[in-house]
């Protein structure tokens, strides 16, 4: 590691992170051993014990390396939650996340077509777009191309809901 | 001759087939887009369109793979060139270049050029690989066990460490690879590992949903912070360069093509380590650019695409014959043989060189349709490149979500695909790289099973197991690299060189 990377300081949450993965790691390796402990070089264990011990060597080596930057620089005022929440995980992505997890739930029981369609009209206002029809038209469009290609081209079987009932 | 003879009947198959023939210039022509619109890979698409090709035959999933894959590698240089964003990391070092050129209005040429080159740089490729790959193959029978387990764990060191960023982070992502390659049942004694009581997992980590989370929808939530980017207006009406541009170059295309083939072929290396290695390598041997470095000159332009192109034909190379992959693009692949029943490695040739020469054939196929689309289609470009990121990110999950579905028609690899979509996106923040994560996936179990099957043979003795590293020619090169790459990464190494150096100087 250079010296400009060392004095570069920590993004807020980075430790956290590092230390989270550390913790996996050494689960990772006490489940590695449940395999089939030390009971020989070519046990089913073994190469799980060795890829979970060079991950929580090298885990250990990097909550080092981060403990030696410069902490997260922190506005005047703000709390680390806050600024991780500013800088690395942000309202736009928090919502992005739950309209994505709303649309896997629904798209079984909606089918392809219209949890789609939702799920594109509320991710394009999450993202900020405000052209509304233009946004519809665009939506449809692609939409109607993605299933005629996913179901002629490569006959892929797509949940089926109202939507697609009424075209059959 | 009559094996040259049916050989050849395969590598022109897909010229003969007008449908698959079609399928080479749709790959193509979709991965010149997917690759020249900056935030989607090369990677991405061929890890999403992989559970759709699951239902179709080897060779029709082969030559839309292959096509997608030379687009991609030679798309991303035309948006660094225009509007100075690289569409894939193989085309950084071309929008050093590439758009002081633009600047100074030879946008259309500098297309035309690495247009060009990057053809010649791609036959090359396929060249090297109908060459080289059957030679490596009869080598690599003569390989045992413990040297595909260095290979493996080679190809998994260079990928951690050239991907840039700290070392340690590189090898920790490669480690948790391995550890998702290791969950299910042991293939050898049938014991679950990591199966935490649930039926599913005794298949295995669901590893198609994992490399759609990893490259797309990680991809996605990265893209999130950053929505819009400037759009320069070109003038491209001149596109094809002067004859005496191209025969200048020519020679530095040659070049520049072996080195993307042998880099291409290092198992953990690609396209875009070739590219940057051309880049530096042009600006040390050419005396007199066109324009200094930087500044717009055709030299530098020329060096990191053909060297970026011509790694595809490379890569393929120990994917084929060793079955390890050369970058995250063909670990995605060597996915994809897998679940059409192809195993690639030594035997692949032997057993069914058919699949081989097609492979040959359909990758020199996709060079032409370059050729082709390379020329054409840059006003509707233009318009691709403009979509605006609100429309297109939710386009990629929808595509993302569905591919996931598709594998099994079952909705629990989606709530994988955002797992580790989330995942993906924490590491990449804290600068992890996922490449050498799926990378880890595809690799471990070639690594568990050819490191037991190694230590079996040595009689469960670790002392014994170690000293058959240095009973074959093979196996001794094999440790050597090993050996070096570990010792180029140590601080030790630097005071080494310099201590060289000084002695050189001297003498």
């Amino acid at each position: 590691m250079s010296n400009e990377e060392m004095r570069k300081p920590r993004q807020p949450g980075e430790l956290g992170f590092c230390l989270a993965m550390l913790l996996f790691s050494l689960t990772a390796l006490y489940l590695s051993y449940r395999i089939s402990g030390f009971s020989s070089w070519s046990s089913a264990g073994s190469v799980p014990l060795g890829a979970t011990l060079v991950m929580s060597v090298s885990a250990l080596m990097i909550v080092f390396k981060e403990l030696s930057k410069p902490a997260p620089e922190l506005r005047s005022g703000k709390t680390l939650a806050r600024s991780f929440y500013e800088v690395v995980f942000p309202a736009r992505h928090i919502i992005f996340v739950l309209v994505l997890i709303a649309y896997m739930f629904l798209l079984e029981p909606l089918g392809f077509i219209a949890s789609s369609f939702f799920y594109l009209v509320a991710a394009s206002l999450v993202l900020g777009e405000r052209r509304y029809a233009h946004m519809i038209i665009a939506n449809v469009i692609s939409l109607a191309v993605v299933y005629l290609v996913f179901q002629t081209a490569f006959s892929v079987v797509l949940p089926e809901g109202f939507v697609e009932r009424m075209f059959r | 001759m009559n094996d040259v003879l049916v050989n050849i009947s395969y590598f022109g198959m897909s010229f003969l087939d007008p449908y698959l023939m079609f399928l080479t210039a749709a790959g193509v022509f979709f991965g010149i887009y997917v690759g020249a619109i900056p935030g989607l890979s090369v990677t991405m698409a061929v890890s999403i369109l992989i559970s759709f090709t699951f239902k179709w035959g080897v060779n029709e999933a082969l030559a839309l793979i292959a096509g997608i894959y030379y687009g991609g590698v030679y798309g991303g240089s035309r948006s660094a060139i225009l509007i100075n964003v690289p569409g894939a990391p193989a085309a950084i070092a071309s929008a050093l270049d590439g758009y002081p050129l633009s600047k100074l209005g030879e946008a259309g040429q500098a297309i035309g050029l690495t247009t060009l080159m990057g053809v010649f740089g791609g036959f090359i490729g396929v060249l090297c690989l109908a060459i080289g790959a059957p030679l490596l193959s009869n080598l690599a029978l003569l390989f045992a066990p413990r040297d595909y387990m260095m290979l493996a764990i080679w190809g998994l060191l260079l990928v951690g460490s050239l991907s840039g960023g700290m070392m340690a982070k590189g090898v920790f992502a490669g480690a948790l690879g391995i550890l998702f390659g290791m969950v299910g049942l042991d293939p050898m004694t049938a014991e679950s590992r990591f199966t935490f009581g649930s039926v599913q997992l005794t298949a295995g980590a669901p590893y198609v949903a994992a490399m759609i989370g990893l490259f797309g929808v990680s991809e996605v939530l990265v893209q999130l912070h950053e929505l819009s980017f400037p759009i320069v207006k070109q003038n491209v009406s001149k596109l094809m360069p002067s004859w005496s541009l191209i025969k200048k170059h020519l020679p530095l295309a040659s070049r520049c093509s072996v080195l993307g083939v042998v880099v291409g072929a290092l198992p953990g290396a690609g396209g875009d380590i070739a590219a940057l290695m051309a880049y530096d390598h042009a600006k040390r041997t050419v005396k007199n650019p066109s324009r200094p470095f930087g500044e717009g000159a055709w030299e530098g332009i020329v060096a990191p695409e053909s060297a970026a192109v011509g790694s595809v034909g490379g890569c393929y190379i120990p994917m084929l014959t060793l079955g390890i992959p050369g970058d995250a693009v063909t670990a995605v692949i060597i996915g994809a043989l897998y679940i059409h029943g192809m195993k690639p490695g030594p035997m692949m040739l032997i057993e069914t060189p058919h699949l081989f020469w097609f492979t040959v054939g359909n990758l020199a196929l996709s060079c032409i349709w370059l050729a082709i689309f390379g020329f054409m289609g840059i006003k509707l470009f233009a318009k691709i490149v403009e979509i605006p990121k609100s429309a297109l990110l939710p386009m990629i999950v929808v595509l993302s979500a569905v591919g996931s579905y598709a594998i099994e028609n079952n909705p629990v690899h989606i709530y994988w695909m955002l797992g580790f979509g989330v995942a993906g996106y924490f590491l990449k923040t804290y600068g992890y790289q996922v490449g050498p994560v799926i990378l880890g996936i595809i690799l471990g179990p070639l690594l568990d099973s050819n490191y037991r099957r190694a230590m079996i043979s040595a009689g469960d003795d670790p002392l014994q197991f170690v000293s058959e590293f240095f009973t074959s020619p093979v196996s001794v090169v094999l440790v050597l690299l090993l050996t070096l790459t570990v010792m180029s990464q140590t601080r030790y190494w630097a005071k080494f060189m310099g201590l060289f150096r000084r002695a050189g100087a001297k003498t």
